[in-house]
Order: structure tokens, then sequence, then C-alpha cells
């Protein structure tokens, strides 16, 4: 099955041929899962702070479908002071 | 009251449409000869129906009673940084009545490319104090409680006691879940600001919510830092974000419009993407 996937910011290093906000798509065998996807495009767990299905949040054990829509956004800290 | 009439004059809102309004030197005037505070003379006009000249292209949004409300409110705005810098500023701006500003770093020369406190002439000065002087030439009805000194599990209720929402303006992810549990303790919500590269994020917390979990995941798991050290802040980024935090504390303090609760705002503007993801619990 294929699903279309995004990256952002310093995701996008996992599918570099991609524009900013260009979606790519990833071929996967049926049932697989988030985590399945991560794998395959080789993005560690920790960076996919944000993971969703159609515009709403999924767990990664959740099976995806053919034509999913999967967005992907690591952490962010920034803002300017430690405590 | 018969003072402020005198000195009040008529000027067009942005609409055309003729306001009773006084200009900042005479409340400066009324508040001297009254011995009142710039922020006492500012409530009292405005409960006469008289709006401070500098405040009136809030009024439209807000209104007089919430002009007055915030004038009256006490914020916490913890990191006098990147996004603290933008914060303070927009919030002096509304007129925000009293802040509590808590930064224990001083200016160094990788701040200069987007704190809006840093200057060249004050590199190795406080943050915090820098937050006084600026909110002081911009409003002088806006009274600063500065702590050049970090949050802690310690002093944190203490430092943010009195405030009514607190402004996650850190930059560490230990620091932000800490902060989220002191504003827990003390009953107040918390806006969340976070940055990095060309993106930034939003959201409201209060206590109770699933909050910065439902984003980074459990507080022992989560990392310390995000994808900013890779990426590093560009100028525009903390402000981006800063001016979001500020629009959600004037929506709590005045119950306007829909918070960002159980909602996460992502901004992204690289790829010209904004998101607005349910994070679980009931939208406000």
């Amino acid at each position: 099955m294929k699903v279309e996937i995004k990256l952002f910011a310093t995701l996008r290093r996992h599918l570099p041929d991609l524009a900013p906000g260009q979606g790519g798509v990833v071929d996967l065998p049926a049932a697989a899962t988030g985590r399945d996807l991560l794998t395959v495009v080789k993005i560690p767990e920790e960076e996919a702070a944000i993971f969703l299905v159609n515009g709403r949040r999924q767990e990664l054990s959740v099976p995806l479908h053919e034509g999913d829509r999967v967005s992907i956004f690591p952490p962010l800290g920034g803002g300017g002071a430690t405590a | 009251m018969r003072k402020v009439a005198v000195l009040a004059r008529e000027f067009p809102g942005p609409d055309g449409t003729p306001r009773r309004v006084l200009a900042h030197a005479d409340l400066v005037q009324l508040a001297r000869e009254e011995g009142l505070s710039q922020k006492t003379a500012e409530m009292f006009s405005l409960r006469g129906g008289y709006i401070p000249l500098r405040y009136l292209r809030n009024i439209g949004t807000i209104g007089i009673d919430g002009q007055d409300r915030l004038l009256q409110a006490t914020v916490g705005v913890v990191g006098a940084g990147g996004l603290g810098g933008g914060v303070i500023e927009l919030l002096a701006r509304m007129g925000v009545g009293r802040l509590i500003v808590i930064d224990g770093d001083s200016f160094e020369d990788n701040n200069l490319n987007r704190q809006l406190l840093s200057r060249e002439d004050r590199l190795g000065s406080s943050k915090a104090g820098a937050a006084q002087e600026r909110v002081a030439a911009i409003n002088s009805a806006v009274e600063v409680v500065t702590n050049h000194l970090w949050l802690t599990g310690e002093n944190g209720a203490a430092l943010l006691s009195g405030a009514e929402v607190v402004v996650d303006c850190l930059d560490s992810l230990p620091a932000r879940f800490l902060l989220e549990g002191i504003c827990r303790d003390l009953g107040v919500p918390m806006v969340h600001g976070a940055i990095g590269g060309f993106m930034g994020q939003v959201m409201t917390i209060f206590p109770g919510d699933e909050g910065l979990g439902a984003i980074y995941g459990p507080p022992t798991g989560a990392p310390e830092r995000g994808v900013e050290t890779r990426l590093g802040n560009p100028a525009a980024t903390p402000t981006m974000v800063a001016a979001w935090q500020v629009h959600e504390v004037v929506k709590i303090l005045l119950g306007k419009g829909q918070t960002l609760r159980h909602r996460l705002l992502i901004m992204d503007a690289e790829s010209g993407e904004v998101r607005v993801i349910g994070t679980g619990g009931n939208p406000q």
C-alpha cells in the first residue's frame, strides 16, 4: 500500500529530494503501522514528536491504510532561557 | 473625575467615530497632581469612560472594560530571552498592569540576532533588568517585578504567587515540565511556546490538562532539547511565537475567543504550513 508522508524541519533530511511542504509517497506492506513507516524512512522514534495521520494524532502502533496522509514533526524546545 | 473631564478631548477612533480620550502627558499630570500611580490614573480614566489615547487601538478589540481588566492583571513571564523579550514587550504595550519576570541569565553576543531585549551596550548585563528598563520606557503604568535568578522547584511558587497566567518562555524541556508543575500547584494556566529553526508551537495548558506530556511524552522519557540544537533560532521565529502567546494571555484574562487549550498550534515558515492539532480533552 502507498501512504503520503510529509516531514518537517530536521526530519526533512530523511527524504532529501522533497521540497519543504512537499509530500512523498512511501510503499509499505499491507497493515504496516506508523512504527513500521518510521523504520522504512529511518526516523528514530524519539524524533517523531508529533505523528499525524490524516490530520489527527495517532499512536505509532496503529495500522496505516492505503492513501493515508502522514505528517511528522520533530520536538521543539527552544525559547531563550533555562531554569 | 472633574479633572479627567477637563483634560479629556475628542479624538477620532479607527473608524472615525469621535472618542473621549486622554493624552499620555495629561495622564502623567493627573497622576502627579492627585498623587496616583500612572496605572491608577489610567484605570480611573477608563472607569469614567475616557480612553487613555495610548490604548485607543486596543479598545475596538478588548473594550474599555477589557483594558481596565488588563491593567489590573498580573502575568508571570519565565524567561526573558527570545520568546520572553517579545512577550514582555507586547504585554507592556497591551497594558497588562503587572509583570513578574524571572530569568537568571545575562546577555551574550549570540542573543543579538533574535532577543529583542538584547543590545550591544547590554552584553554581560541582566536580562531581567533589561526587561524592567524596557517596560519603563514603553509603558510607565506597568509594574515589573524582576527576579534575576533561575526558577526552581523550591522558589517557583513564591516567585509566581499572584500571577493569573504564566507564560513559558524557557528553552529546555526539563525546565518547562518544572514550570508546568508549579503552575498546576498554583492553579493557574500556562501558555507554552517553543521554537526551533523556521518552526514554532503554542499551546495553552490549564491545571489538570495533559499538557506538555501530550507533545513530548512523559517528562522522564522526554528529550532535554529539540531541533533548535541543530537548526538554531533565526531572528523572526521567537517573535512569531511570542505574538501568539500574548494573544493567548489576553484571551484567558478577558475570557474572549477560543484559547489553544488541548490544541497545539504548529507554525512552519519553511513549508508555509500552519496546523492546529487536537491533543485530547475538550477544546475550549
